[in-house]
């Protein structure tokens, strides 16, 4: 990928720091391998209605329904390891597609 | 023998703020983490504990006088204040023994394993801080750490345990194959809505009641964000305690201020026990993979789902009032009034997303906790001076509706022994 702005993606789970911040920590090491530049923020997930729209993408502790306009990604592969390149893939793939939506 | 008391006059002197990061960074050094990661990080640890003390003084001294001020004016017999989940966090790591807690974690879970009671590898291994707080708690009440280690080992096995009987809840409703939360607070809410899940499913009308979850999840909008509800929260009970409008939007931002700034501070201790913590789980992942293994969680992952966060939100309206009308409560709910999720985490696929099962549940659990959170009071509120806490005049005890009930259990199975909480 080329030089974008950083892409900003919330990390949800339900208090808001423990499993999202596990999961912001993973997938921060795994984009920058990557070489993909992103600032990741841990959201609580009952705060997510309002600050949704300020993010390109949101990864989740569990399932979400997509009620925020903004592509939502359920993370648990990326805790437990099963599945994570394919989840990786997901991410990656939605984030291009917003880079090109931008360009 | 006197040298022995003299180190250990030297620990109470120096307190948890150093004693933590120093014990976590001789941990560290032993789970092979560089020495200078190790010292890093142990340091983080410290100021999180730090922070989550000065958070938690901001707390008592907001809320406290708040609620004495309610009390006194709403005539409301509810002198105890509630300043947040935060307040475990203090109590569970001011014993030395809490920078042990992962290593004593794992090394009983694996126990539990090869005796074959539980198929649960609990990777999510920050949250075996709970076990600690039993531990702390029980400590507290017997004063012999040797009860505490058993109420560590109780608490842990008991939710390895459970974890495993209500795993296939979560695969089915939550659609998590391979997965199960054996964690002290959804285990324990999800073993009172197994009688429930009976009970439920024998009324009319109750069974199939459908609602269209995505539909409230929109109309809830700003009132569904914790900071928004806890200023009009704060600014509300500020006004019922006669505070004039100035001092109530003051205290609402607090009240606000304190929730978003509280996880933050937990946040650095976590990342404290970052190191070891990730060692442990890829020691664990490599040595407990495959089919015949549930992959342990923290139960904040069930909170995500759609049905939990509306039922945490229509919750709230019912503790405040449930606080007021519950017998034998003396406990006014407030800081963690965002958190109401939490009770039907689990319980919500037992009840395969059912809003108005939830609902129903989520009171009954409330009560439980509201109880639990009244009559733990006393003790949490000498262990939160303990861990170095002021408590200003006029403030009677502090508590947190959060209050974990497998800690509530030990503590009261102790209490029995020893005359009161």
């Amino acid at each position: 990928m080329k030089k974008f702005r950083k892409f900003r993606i919330a990390s949800a789970c339900g208090a808001g720091y423990a499993t999202s911040g596990w999961i912001a920590a993973k997938l921060m090491d795994a984009l920058q391998g990557k070489g993909i530049d992103a600032d990741i923020t841990e959201v609580k997930i009952m705060d997510l209605a309002m600050v949704a729209q300020d993010f390109d993408l949101i990864v989740s502790a569990s399932q979400l329904s997509d009620v925020y306009e903004v592509p939502v990604v359920a993370s648990s592969s990326i805790i437990t390891g099963v599945g994570f390149d394919v989840t990786l893939e997901k991410i990656i793939s939605i984030l291009k597609m917003v880079e090109d939506k931008e360009k | 023998m006197n040298e022995i008391n003299v180190f250990f006059k030297l620990i109470d002197e120096l307190g948890p703020t150093v004693i933590l990061p120093v014990a976590l960074f001789f941990v560290g050094v032993a789970f092979r983490v560089k020495p200078g990661t190790a010292f890093v990080n142990a340091l983080r640890a410290g100021i999180g504990f730090f922070g989550l003390n000065v958070m938690i003084g901001v707390g008592i001294s907001t809320i406290g006088p708040l609620t004495s001020a309610i009390v006194a004016r709403a005539g409301l017999a509810l002198p105890i204040a509630d300043v947040g989940v935060g307040i475990h966090f203090p109590i569970a790591f001011s014993l030395p023994a809490a920078a042990l807690m992962i290593p004593l974690g794992i090394l009983l879970n694996i126990v539990v394993l090869s005796l074959k009671l539980t198929k649960t590898v609990n990777i999510d291994v920050w949250n075996i801080w709970p076990w600690m707080f039993s531990w702390a708690c029980v400590q507290g009440v017997t004063g012999s750490a040797i009860y505490g280690l058993l109420a560590f080992v109780f608490t842990g096995v008991v939710s390895l345990v459970l974890g495993d009987l209500q795993a296939p809840y979560i695969e089915k409703y939550y659609n998590m194959p391979g997965v199960s939360f054996p964690h002290p607070f959804s285990s324990f809410f999800g073993l009172i809505a197994w009688p429930f899940m009976w009970l439920f499913d024998r009324i009319p009308g109750l069974k199939d009641w459908e609602v269209d979850i995505e539909s409230i999840q929109k109309k809830i909008g700003p009132f569904g964000n914790s900071t928004v509800l806890s200023l009009i929260i704060g600014f509300l009970l500020s006004l019922m305690a006669g505070y004039n409008v100035i001092k109530a939007l003051q205290t609402g931002v607090i009240v606000a201020a304190i929730q978003l700034l509280m996880p933050e501070m937990i946040k650095n201790l976590m990342a404290g026990l970052f190191p070891i913590s990730e060692a442990a789980r890829k020691f664990l992942t490599q040595k407990y993979s495959g089919d015949e293994y549930y992959i342990g969680l923290d139960c904040a992952v069930g909170v995500t789902q759609p049905s939990a966060i509306v039922v945490g939100i229509l919750l709230i309206p019912i503790t405040l009032v449930l606080a007021v009308v519950l017998p034998g409560n003396e406990f006014l709910p407030l800081a963690d009034l965002a958190f109401l999720g939490f009770w039907v985490a689990l319980p919500m696929a037992m009840f395969k997303n059912n809003i108005l099962k939830g609902v129903l549940f989520g009171t009954v659990a409330i009560a439980i906790s509201l109880w639990m959170a009244t009559s733990i009071a006393p003790l949490l509120t000498r262990l939160t001076i303990n861990a170095g806490s002021t408590i200003p005049e006029g403030v009677d005890y502090v508590s947190a509706l959060t209050v974990y009930p497998w800690a509530w259990v030990t503590t009261w199975f102790s209490s029995l022994f020893n005359g009161g909480f």
